[in-house]
């Protein structure tokens, strides 16, 4: 899109006025008093919380009980939510951050469960990428901002990363060694997405509006770059330890799919979705977001919960055969080897759910916040993400995969 | 929280507030929920205010937390968000100003919420692709083609009034990405 487009959608934007309101600085520092009152009392509660869960976890039972009921009077909404989902039987851990970075969050887990990897904000700097083995976080040195995307077994981590001058380049992380993965003649810049065990790295390439979805055929700054064919180019956002990649098409309409040959085609839509993308692989499972048909959902009048009212949809499909399966409680994040999944719920709790659909509830580090989860063990025992901005992992006792 | 820095608050509020105010009514489009954005979200500023207030890029800083409460919002309320857009008495009451104003809600509320969200951040915000990307949670190759989406979209919706040159537009961009 050209330049001028932009600028006209700038002043556009500032064209529109919004009435007066009452709203003036000295009621909101009232207000911010009253809160920080308030959450002083609840977290003097959570803290009680966690030491139950700990216990929990340590003697290795399947789980305290779930609250019954509504949440108890006098709690928020939120900390009313996190308090009534399934069983207990994972607890969260704060991920060290590098010194001068205040927030961040896991993005990328190895499937064995020893590596995690993210991005880090602070004070003067929008985002660098970060590994953990263990707890010690190691600040991955790119090139101007950007994050981590995927990391394997070996703890190679691929990312993308934009310079100073916006240009954009995809990553890898070797042996304490950052490269720049090879664009291909015919493309301006690239990010790196996902990858496997065999070092293989899937992404997109970019060319001013163009994209075009590529496997990079090993973590180095001279691996062959193949681009997957797609009609009207594609963006690849996973790939499996046998090849398969994963992703959506450029314009939105299809989630889509290729081969370890590099053969593509379009992934099941259910019905009632159009157009989305599938996000990540794992064996012969994949997981994505489609968009809901045409208008806004009405709900199932037999199920007793509330639907979620988001206008996308979760999907996981079973590659074997192509099916397709709809989550209908939150974001998919990931998936393991087991047909596992973590799962962002509407109202920023996430769980881990199994394949029979029982869900494990991921605390968060405090009752006020947004927990996400992004990764998950192909064991099922060690998740990661974000709580209240801070980089957590989850240990978990062992779930129930193999369907 | 110290008589000074409670001054320094309430001066960086008075300063930023109508442009808070403005962006959350862009992306939500109903007056009454970018108000309880706004407060929300600079509640959690003032909460934070003795470190927030050293950052370096503040206005940024707070546009984040903005669209943060924005997103956790309308997980909760996607079925409101929607009766906000779609109701065009919404959108005609709100705006007391140019026919302008009216056709760029009224394109607003025609375009998905991802492009919209993706317009106003980079546009109206100011935010870059890679700032755009990381506060959504998507790829920053999500981000583009959104903006390349929004953009034609918007041009498609307001045809004459996308090509007019409203008075006093004339100002520089503040940053091109």
């Amino acid at each position: 899109m050209t330049p001028d487009s932009e600028t006209r959608m700038r002043e556009l934007l500032s064209s529109v006025d919004i009435p007066a309101s009452r709203m003036n600085a000295t009621d909101l520092v009232r207000e911010g008093a009253r809160t920080r009152r308030r959450r002083r009392q609840r977290l003097t509660m959570s803290v009680a919380g966690v030491a139950t869960l700990g216990l929990g976890a340590a003697i290795g039972v399947a789980g305290l009980p779930g609250r019954p009921g509504g949440p108890a009077p006098g709690l928020s909404q939120r900390a009313g939510a996190s308090a009534t989902a399934a069983p207990v039987a994972c607890a969260v851990q704060r991920l060290a951050l590098p010194k001068g970075s205040t927030a961040g969050e896991v993005t990328a887990g190895s499937p064995n469960g020893r590596y995690l990897a993210g991005v880090v904000t602070g004070k003067d700097n929008p985002g660098k990428p970060v590994f953990w083995a263990g707890a010690r976080p190691v600040p991955i040195p790119i090139d101007g901002t950007g994050e981590a995307e995927g990391v394997n077994d070996s703890g190679v981590v691929v990312g993308e990363g934009q310079t100073a001058d916006r240009r954009h380049y995809a990553w890898a992380y070797v042996d304490g060694k950052v490269v720049e993965l090879p664009v291909p003649n015919g493309y301006t810049g690239a990010e790196a997405s996902a990858i496997n065990a065999k070092g293989q790295v899937a992404g997109v390439l970019f060319a001013g509006d163009r994209t075009a979805a590529v496997v990079w055929q090993a973590p180095t700054a001279t691996a062959r770059a193949k681009v997957l064919e797609a009609p009207g180019g594609a963006m690849a956002f996973g790939i499996s330890d046998s090849g398969v990649v994963v992703g959506g098409l450029h314009d939105g309409s299809a989630a889509y799919w290729w081969d370890a040959r590099g053969l593509g085609g379009k992934l099941t839509s259910p019905a009632g979705t159009v157009g989305g993308s599938a996000y990540g692989v794992r064996g012969d499972w994949a997981y994505g977001l489609l968009k809901r048909d045409g208008k806004p959902p009405t709900g199932d009048p037999t199920a007793s919960a509330p639907q979620t009212t988001d206008s996308r949809v979760a999907v996981v499909w079973d590659l074997r055969n192509d099916r397709a399966a709809t989550v209908d409680d939150g974001r998919v994040q990931a998936v393991n080897i087991n047909g596992q999944v973590v799962v962002d719920h509407p109202h920023n709790t996430a769980s881990i759910r199994e394949v029979d659909g029982t869900l494990r509830a991921l605390p968060g580090l405090a009752a006020e916040g947004t927990t996400h989860a992004t990764t998950l063990s192909d064991d099922g025992t060690r998740a990661g993400g974000g709580s209240a901005d801070i980089p957590v992992s989850w240990f978990c006792a062992p779930g129930k995969g193999n369907r | 929280m110290s008589a000074e820095e409670d001054r320094e608050y309430v001066e960086y509020v008075s300063a930023a507030l109508d442009r808070l105010r403005r962006a959350a009514f862009l992306l939500c489009g109903d007056v009454d929920r970018a108000d309880d954005i706004v407060q929300s979200a600079l509640v959690a500023v003032y909460l934070n205010w003795k470190k927030i207030r050293t950052v370096g890029n503040l206005d940024g800083y707070v546009h984040r937390i903005l669209v943060r409460r924005y997103i956790d919002e309308t997980r909760k309320s996607w079925a409101r968000v929607l009766l906000a857009w779609r109701d065009t008495d919404t959108a005609a009451q709100a705006g007391p100003s140019v026919e302008d104003s009216h056709a760029v809600q009224a394109a607003l509320a025609k375009v998905s919420r991802g492009q919209r969200t993706v317009l106003v951040l980079r546009f109206f915000c100011d935010m870059s692709v890679q700032e755009t990307a990381t506060v959504l949670g998507l790829s920053t190759g999500t981000v583009k083609s959104q903006t390349a989406r929004g953009l034609a979209a918007m041009r498609d919706l307001l045809g004459e009034e996308w090509q007019a040159t409203p008075a006093g537009a004339s100002r520089e961009p503040r940053r091109m990405r």
